[in-house]
């Protein structure tokens, strides 16, 4: 419970939620969907910004890239033909089996990837795709790649009165995307969380990204083992071995209480391997 | 406390919150008891109302974030004496034991049919992944709300 939680402010636009927010530095937090700071017993924790009513839910296409406001939903995704269209679906099936319906309708994407848990499903793919992060704050507005702000955890990248405002995805023309998740139930938390981007030119790879999540506190993209099949034959089944089988030896793989580091290390390669041969 | 104004099924009311009160308190403070507290955490949809038209957790939504806002409990489609179809089906499909788990059930797939009218089983199970049954398990609540399509179908 937020039993220190004084005030709950409904600023009407962005400007006056980032005066709030830099007014007081300690005490104020951004509140979108909700469903970590509602649950958290945040004792420090004042006064609660909400930024749903800032005209931050939508998704349009602006010439090649894609603009996903930050208080859109996880359904809200689901149900828009332009990410179910985009790359393959990666977007549209890394957020399919986010939780559950009434939880889809509160988690934002914006929330999703400041919050980052290890089990979230969204930043892996949002990773792959290179998407793009617009962050504004009192004095500016910046775009940085996603992968500058999971350098750090986003919760320390981003300083308290900054708000992630739009998620842009490049077009990544001729690029196919795959996702799976991989856990106990459809609803439990991830135990690998596994995807891929790869474009493929004249039966050759001419970029392949092998990423995995929930196996460490920020998903991440194996670099070495993708590059490994950069220049290769799709049908080069010698090399897509070799890559594969790197994956497991690359990933950084944390203990989890429910299964060994081991057993996750056997589950990539194989994720990674049905996805890839799911799309060449 | 603060004052909030709020549309619950389809009555003006003003409420008074504590700002840090979840929603399924308030509701349940203000006798809409229908309304279940399961886990308190999201994950058991006992709770599941629906806010402007969409199915939510009021466990993880605090009550000042409905202010001018929907709010649909299961008290707004059916009484007693005048059931909802889904109410009355699901009884009658032997959808309900220990009835904790109902009213969320029935506030999802209520949802789903006020976007879809004709859904199939398939999306009647997605629409209703967020509630656990932990008493006679799903087939029959299913079966209970293909029941319902039917009566609606037929314009009861």
């Amino acid at each position: 419970m937020l039993k220190n939680l004084k005030e709950y402010v409904k600023p009407k636009d962005l400007k006056e939620a980032i005066t709030i927010l830099s007014k007081n530095p300690e005490k104020a937090k951004i509140i979108a969907g909700g469903t970590s700071v509602v649950i958290s017993n945040n004792k420090k924790i004042e006064i609660l910004v909400d930024i749903k009513n800032l005209n931050l839910n939508y998704i349009k296409k602006n010439k090649n890239e894609i603009i996903i406001g930050a208080t859109t939903t996880i359904n809200e995704l689901l149900e828009s033909k332009i990410i179910q269209q985009y790359c393959n679906g990666i977007i549209y099936k890394s957020a399919y089996n986010i939780a559950s319906t009434p939880v889809r309708n509160l988690i934002t994407v914006g929330g999703n990837i400041s919050q980052v848990y290890p089990w979230s499903d969204l930043p892996l793919s949002l990773l792959l795709v290179n998407a793009k992060i617009k962050i504004e704050n009192k004095s500016k507005t910046r775009i940085i790649p996603i992968l500058e702000l999971f350098q750090k955890h986003p919760l320390v990248y981003l300083k308290n009165d900054e708000i992630i405002t739009e998620i842009i995805l490049p077009e990544n023309k001729n690029y196919k995307g795959n996702f799976v998740k991989f856990a106990k139930t459809q609803f439990d938390f991830s135990l690998v969380d596994a995807a891929i981007m790869v474009k493929i030119k004249n039966k050759e790879f001419e970029d392949v990204k092998l990423g995995i999540s929930a196996t460490s506190p920020l998903p991440q993209i194996l670099s070495t083992s993708s590059n490994m099949l950069i220049g290769k034959k799709t049908n080069d089944k010698e090399a897509i071995n070799i890559a594969i089988q790197n994956t497991s030896k690359e990933a950084m793989v944390n203990k989890d209480i429910r299964v060994s580091v081991e057993y996750k290390r056997e589950i990539i390669p194989v994720l990674l391997r049905r996805l890839l041969e799911e799309i060449i | 406390m603060i004052k909030i104004n709020v549309t619950i099924n389809n009555e003006k009311k003003e409420l008074e919150v504590k700002p840090y009160e979840k929603l399924v308190d308030a509701l349940r403070r203000y006798g809409y008891k229908g309304t279940k507290k399961g886990c308190y955490e999201g994950t058991c949809g006992a709770c599941v109302v629906l806010l402007n038209n969409k199915p939510v957790n009021s466990c993880l939504i605090l009550a000042p974030a409905v202010e001018n806002q929907q709010i649909t409990t299961i008290e707004g489609i059916g009484t007693m004496n005048k059931p909802h179809p889904l109410q009355e089906s699901i009884v009658e499909a032997g959808g309900v034991q220990c009835g904790y788990c109902t009213p969320g059930f029935i506030m999802s797939a209520y949802a789903l049919l006020l976007k879809n009218p004709e859904p199939t089983e398939e999306e009647i199970k997605r629409a209703t992944d967020g509630n656990l049954c932990r008493c006679t398990g799903y087939v029959k609540k299913i079966e209970g709300v293909l029941k319902a399509v039917e009566k609606m179908r037929g314009g009861k």
